[in-house]
C-alpha cells in the first residue's frame, strides 16, 4: 500500500512538477525536495489543545504524509496519543479518528532569516468531516466505550497560520511552529445533541473557541528511506 | 429588683424574635443561600442580564472541573470522588447563588426561578449520589440544561 501511495505521489510529481518547479524559480515559493518523498515528522517541546477552556495535552504525537518532490501545498496527518484532558483529576482523552490532515499553502516570507509562513486548512478523508476525540471518567469507562462526551472539530480552510524554518543541512527538514485557533466543533453527549459540564453547552449546535499551539520538525525521505532534503525554497 | 408579672410574656417574646432573627442568617452567605430564596428583580435589560449570568456560569463551570491531579497516596477514583464532594458541586452551588443574588428582569423571571430551582434541586440530588460521578451529575443537570439553553443561557447547561 505505502509502494501504490508512492507511485501515485511520483506520478503527482511528472504531472504537477514541472510547473512548481518553475513557479519555485520565479521566486514563488515552494516545499522542495529532491524527489517524491515521505514525510515523517514528531512535536518538539510541549504542544497544547484548548477546547471550551480546558486543555488537552499528549503523551506522543506524530506527522505522516507524502510530497511530490515540489509543490505548493504540504500535507500531514497527526496522530496524537496517551491524551490527557486537564480536567478534575485529568480525564482519558481518546483520538476518534486520524483521517484530518493539516494542509499547508499559501507560503510567504515571514520575518527575516529563512522563516516562511503558511496558512493551514484542516482537510479530512475517509468519510469523515472531522476529528476529535472522546473523554472518559475513567478507565472502566474507557474499556466499556462509554464516553462522557466527544468533541469533533470540523474540518474548513483558514484554521490558523504554520511558521516555518528550513533546518538546514544535507537531511533538510523544516520546523513548523502551528498556531490554530477559533477552530469549530461540536459536542455530542450521549443522548446525542447536548450540553456537557465537561466538553462544552454549544450555542446553535458550532462553538467556535478551539486551540492547538505546538512545535514539530518534519523530514522527508525517499527511494531506500534517503533524506531527500525537504525545505521551503523561495 | 423583682421584675412585675405583666412584662415577662414580652421580654420571652422579645427573646424568641431575636433568636428568630439571628437563626435565619445561620448558613446563609452570599453565594449560597441556605434555602431557595425568591428570585430578585433586577434592574439589568435583558442583554446585560444574559451577558452577566453567562459569565457567573462559565466562571463556575471552570472552577468546577479545574485539575487538580490526584495526590500520590490516594486512587485515582477516591481523588475523584473527593474532588467531587469538595469542588465541583460548591462551585456549581456557588454558580445558583450568585444567579440568585443576580437577580432577573421582570420578564425573565418566571423563566430563570425556573431554571435555577432546577440546577439546586441537581446539586442536592447529586450530593446524595453514592459514589458520585461526573455522568450521574450531568444526567442530573439534563433538565435544568434544556431550561438553560430555552433562556438562551448556554453556559448555564451543566448537562443534556
Amino acid at each position: 500500500m505505502p509502494k501504490a501511495r508512492l507511485a501515485l505521489a511520483v506520478l503527482g510529481a511528472v504531472l504537477l512538477g514541472t510547473p512548481c518547479a518553475a513557479a519555485g524559480a520565479q521566486g514563488h515559493p515552494v516545499f522542495a525536495a529532491s524527489e517524491p518523498s515521505y514525510l515523517e515528522g514528531e512535536r518538539t517541546g510541549t504542544d497544547r489543545w484548548v477546547v471550551h477552556g480546558t486543555e488537552i495535552a499528549c503523551g506522543r504525537l506524530t506527522f505522516s504524509g507524502e510530497l511530490a518532490a515540489d509543490s505548493d501545498t504540504l500535507e500531514v496527518l497527526p496522530e496524537h496519543s496517551e491524551c490527557t484532558a486537564k480536567a478534575l483529576t485529568g480525564l482519558i482523552a481518546d483520538f476518534y479518528q486520524e483521517t484530518c490532515a493539516y494542509v499547508l499553502h499559501d507560503l510567504r516570507r515571514a520575518g527575516p532569516a529563512a522563516r516562511w509562513e503558511a496558512t493551514v486548512d484542516i482537510r479530512c478523508g475517509g468519510g469523515y468531516d472531522a476529528t476529535g476525540w472522546d473523554l472518559y471518567e475513567n478507565e472502566d469507562r474507557y474499556r466499556a466505550a462509554h464516553p462522557l462526551c466527544e468533541t469533533r472539530i470540523l474540518e474548513g480552510p483558514d484554521a490558523g497560520t504554520a511558521e516555518l524554518r528550513n533546518l538546514g543541512g544535507r537531511r533538510g527538514g523544516i520546523e513548523v511552529r502551528w498556531d490554530l485557533h477559533d477552530l469549530a466543533y461540536r459536542v455530542y453527549t450521549l443522548e446525542g445533541f447536548g450540553a456537557s459540564l465537561l466538553c462544552g453547552s454549544p450555542r446553535n449546535g458550532v462553538t467556535k473557541d478551539a486551540a492547538y499551539t505546538g512545535a514539530a520538525t518534519i523530514f522527508a525521505t525517499g527511494t531506500g528511506e534517503k533524506p531527500t532534503g525537504l525545505r521551503v525554497r523561495g | 429588683m423583682r421584675q412585675p408579672t405583666f412584662t415577662r410574656p414580652l421580654v420571652l417574646i422579645l427573646i424568641a424574635l431575636g433568636v428568630a432573627a439571628a437563626g435565619g442568617g445561620c448558613g446563609a452567605s452570599e453565594d449560597a443561600p441556605a434555602s431557595t430564596p425568591a428570585l430578585a428583580a433586577s434592574s439589568l435589560n435583558r442583554a446585560e442580564f444574559a451577558e452577566r449570568a453567562e459569565a457567573i456560569c462559565s466562571r463556575g463551570r471552570r472552577e468546577a472541573i479545574r485539575f487538580q491531579p490526584a495526590g500520590t497516596d490516594e486512587s485515582k477514583r477516591d481523588a475523584l470522588t473527593n474532588d467531587i464532594e469538595g469542588t465541583l458541586l460548591p462551585s456549581i452551588d456557588g454558580a445558583i447563588g450568585k444567579l440568585y443574588a443576580l437577580g432577573a428582569p421582570a420578564e425573565e423571571r418566571e423563566q430563570v426561578e425556573a431554571l435555577l430551582l432546577a440546577m439546586r434541586e441537581a446539586v442536592d440530588t447529586a450530593e446524595g449520589l453514592e459514589p458520585p460521578t461526573v455522568e450521574g451529575i450531568e444526567d442530573l443537570f439534563a433538565r435544568s440544561g434544556k431550561l438553560a439553553r430555552r433562556a438562551g443561557l448556554f453556559s448555564c447547561a451543566y448537562g443534556g
